[in-house]
């Protein structure tokens, strides 16, 4: 009964180089490219420092729209930066606002939205998509898909190389899934990552990001302090009525512009 | 002067490997039967049951005789059931005619030494009526009649004969009738059955793209737009006229020679189509054709092109910028599509998906200057977005209010149910930010006769009402429930008469 015990020891003493073999308390040896998430919290976490290239990434939140752009924005503005590609979003649940994206570094001409009605139809958008190899990313909204047709995109994806989300509820957390990597994000506020699947120890603590872009975030922060001296200097108003009283002001605005037009 | 024989590939051969359905490349029509050859030389005559190529003034240009005769074997078209290509050449249109003919026979071509002269009467075409006299004058070979006094000869068989010989053994110059290409491509054939389903239509189809295909590589050139047609075999159905026939038009973005894509782009469009009696003629026209551009090989080896194109990382940093990797991105042209095992280029899958799921449903973004949320931006079909026939837009400079742009727009705005004054969306929103004042869209005249938006009434929003100037306040407003939203206020009315709806138009994804 000891002989188990003694090969356990040495194993634990052995550099483990086989590729795809790691130790089950340590982050896997990513084997595929990666992407670098642009949050420094979450790159610390994921297998390889970043977004895998070539595999698929499965993203769980709470309703479609909710965290998409601020979970892949960054990554995607520095692939876009240093790569050629264009960005495939496949069944996205509502219209992409352009001029924030492309402020934030997205090109207006290299994003190519695929409205598919069915689920179908988006499976295979996503996959001719992926097999392309002018497609820098795709990010498809796959809500109905199965772990088989996950599959095929993974197996698209390891071809081209391409960095790949799929977004799903997270319904679908119970289900199977061949993808790479599993994160479930929720959170209103800000960001909360949970890491469901990846090559390494599980994590059990969610990551937490900002939930909003810092230009944003300060608006926000300026916003709630200035109501906050209004609070404390001035009666309690609520903001409805501050808002009308500062509308008195608009009025007159209006009927000099009426009178321009 | 050099010259190959090729045979061409038997009708009837086509016809049954056409019935029996079988896996082969479809031969082309009659009278394109000889035009992949054009690609290598301009030399070519169609003479009997055989293609004959003059390959003298090319060779150098093929990288000797060896590697054209290489290329021709790749590139010939094979019959049904063709193991090996068999071909002859020599040193006269006739000699390796009458070479192609021993070969096809299965017989062994007489010693070099003796070739010309050695080679049986019955070879050269116009001597086969004579065959039979001449052989019981003991005359049996080229050299044996030659060897004849000449006008006897030709007292008795006429001066044809002798002419032939001459021509055959290079004593006399020959008329050639090269074949040459037609200006426009435009090609229809008979089916040997019926066609009843698209795919049917698509099977035959083929034969006339590989004739599309060597006319285009003949001709240096790509075709942009193809039309292909069926006749439809009745007149009526269930007392109901029928058109005569029908077609459809298939295009893409730039000049193509390797049909695979267009080829792709027919079947997802026969896909949909439903014939509306069965086929007994297809035809194909090339409606558009631009010259092919030609992309110039790389000085370096394949492999280091490689390496180079892999190591193009992340990791690389601006530096390693746009095109550095060779083959790489939609500006590699048509070289792109070709490279083996590559995949097709962007423009390609954008022409795929739409023609599968509909040009309106790919789209890319146009950007638009107003200050409405949802006139900034309009979607147009990708393939026209995307495909680079747009310039580049300026960058614009941020306005210091975007950082309370949205990501994702709704379109068109919801809108939420009130509690009191303050808006509902699954449950009471907090407004965290704002108001922001936005006062535009005054300029358009009368609802429909859109001055500025030009056409774009598709896309455009139908908001409250449309010829109304937009007065909101916008929000960022946010509940437990739904995170971050962007709602606004529509103001309508002045003073007492003035009612407030809210409308959520954003959420921060």
């Amino acid at each position: 009964m000891s002989s188990p015990r003694l090969s356990l020891r040495n194993l634990s003493s052995l550099p483990v180089v086989l590729p795809g073999v790691w130790q089950a308390d340590q982050m896997g040896a990513c084997v595929q490219a990666v992407q670098p998430t642009g949050y420094g919290a979450l790159d610390a976490q994921l297998p390889g420092g970043g977004w895998p290239l070539g595999a698929l990434t499965e993203v769980l939140q709470p309703f479609a729209g909710a965290h998409e752009w601020q979970l892949v924005l960054p990554a995607l503005a520095q692939a876009l930066a240093c790569r050629q590609g264009a960005v495939v979003l496949v069944a996205p649940p509502h219209e992409p606002f352009m001029p924030l994206l492309q402020a934030q570094g997205l090109v207006a001409a290299r994003l190519c939205r695929v409205m598919a009605e069915g689920a179908s139809a988006a499976l295979w958008a996503s996959e001719q998509a992926l097999r392309c190899p002018d497609v820098l990313a795709v990010m498809a909204w796959l809500p109905q898909a199965q772990p088989a047709a996950l599959r095929r995109l993974q197996l698209a994806a390891a071809r081209q190389g391409t960095l790949a989300w799929v977004f799903r509820p997270v319904s679908a957390s119970q289900q199977a899934s061949p993808a790479l990597l599993r994160l479930q994000v929720d959170g209103a506020q800000t960001m909360q990552v949970r890491i469901l699947k990846r090559r390494g120890p599980p994590l059990p603590q969610p990551i937490e990001l900002p939930g909003c872009h810092p230009q944003l975030a300060q608006v926000l922060a300026t916003q709630a302090a200035r109501r906050l001296v209004a609070q404390a200097t001035g009666p309690t108003t609520p903001l409805p009525t501050a808002v009308t009283q500062s509308e008195g002001r608009g009025h007159a605005l209006d009927r000099l512009a009426f009178a321009a037009g | 002067m050099h010259w190959i024989a090729w045979p061409l590939p038997l009708d009837d051969a086509v016809a049954s490997g056409a019935c029996a359905g079988l896996a082969a490349a479809p031969a082309a029509p009659a009278p394109a039967v000889g035009w992949w050859a054009l690609r290598f030389t301009p030399r070519v005559m169609q003479v009997d049951e055989a293609l004959l190529m003059e390959v003298s003034c090319v060779e150098r240009l093929w990288g000797g005789r060896a590697a054209l005769l290489e290329q021709l074997q790749r590139a010939c078209p094979r019959g049904p059931g063709d193991a090996a290509v068999v071909w002859a050449s020599g040193a006269t249109a006739f000699i390796a005619l009458a070479l192609l003919r021993l070969a096809l026979a299965g017989k062994a071509p007489p010693p070099a030494a003796r070739l010309p002269q050695a080679l049986p009467l019955q070879l050269l075409s116009p001597l086969r009526p004579h065959v039979a006299n001449l052989e019981r004058m003991g005359c049996r070979t080229w050299g044996d009649l030659q060897a004849l006094p000449r006008a006897g000869v030709a007292r008795r068989f006429g001066a044809a004969v002798l002419r032939a010989l001459d021509q055959a053994l290079g004593l006399s110059p020959q008329p050639h009738a090269w074949l040459t290409l037609p200006e426009r491509f435009d090609l229809s054939v008979e089916l040997p059955a019926l066609a009843t389903s698209a795919d049917a239509l698509l099977w035959s189809a083929n034969r006339l793209l590989a004739a599309l295909q060597a006319w285009l590589q003949a001709r240096q050139q790509g075709v942009l737009a193809l039309e292909f047609g069926w006749r439809h075999d009745l007149r009526r159905i269930d007392g109901v006229h029928l058109p005569a026939g029908q077609a459809l038009q298939v295009r893409t973005a730039r000049p193509l020679q390797d049909l695979a894509h267009l080829r792709r782009l027919l079947a997802e469009n026969l896909a949909r189509t439903t014939l509306a009696a069965p086929a007994n003629q297809i035809r194909l026209r090339a409606l558009e054709t631009a010259a092919q551009p030609h992309c110039s090989a790389s000085l370096l080896p394949p492999g280091v092109g490689a390496e180079m194109a892999s190591g193009d990382g992340p990791g690389d940093g601006p530096g390693a910028g746009p095109g550095a990797g060779p083959g790489a991105g939609p500006g590699a042209g048509p070289g792109a599509g070709q490279g083996a095992g590559q995949g097709e280029a962007l423009h390609q899958l954008l022409e795929r998906l739409s023609a599968r799921l509909g040009p309106q449903q790919v789209q890319g973004p146009v950007a638009h200057a107003d200050h409405r949320p949802e006139c900034m931006q309009q979607w147009r079909p990708a393939a026209q977005a995307l495909a680079g026939a747009m310039p580049a837009a300026p960058a614009q400079r941020v306005p210091s209010h975007a950082a309370l742009w949205p990501a994702w727009l709704l379109r068109p705005p919801r809108r939420l149910a009130e509690q009191g004054s303050r808006p509902c969306y699954q449950g009471l929103l907090r407004l965290l930010a704002g108001p922001q004042r936005l006062e535009a869209g005054w300029w358009p005249e009368a609802p429909g006769t859109d001055g500025v938006q030009g056409g774009q009434g598709a896309t455009a929003p139908e908001i409250p009402a449309r010829a109304a100037p937009a007065l909101r306040d916008y929000f960022v407003a946010h509940n437990d429930a739904v995170g971050l939203v962007w709602v606004f206020r529509e103001r309508l009315g002045q003073g007492a008469a003035r009612q407030d709806r809210w409308f959520l138009q954003g959420i921060y994804g």
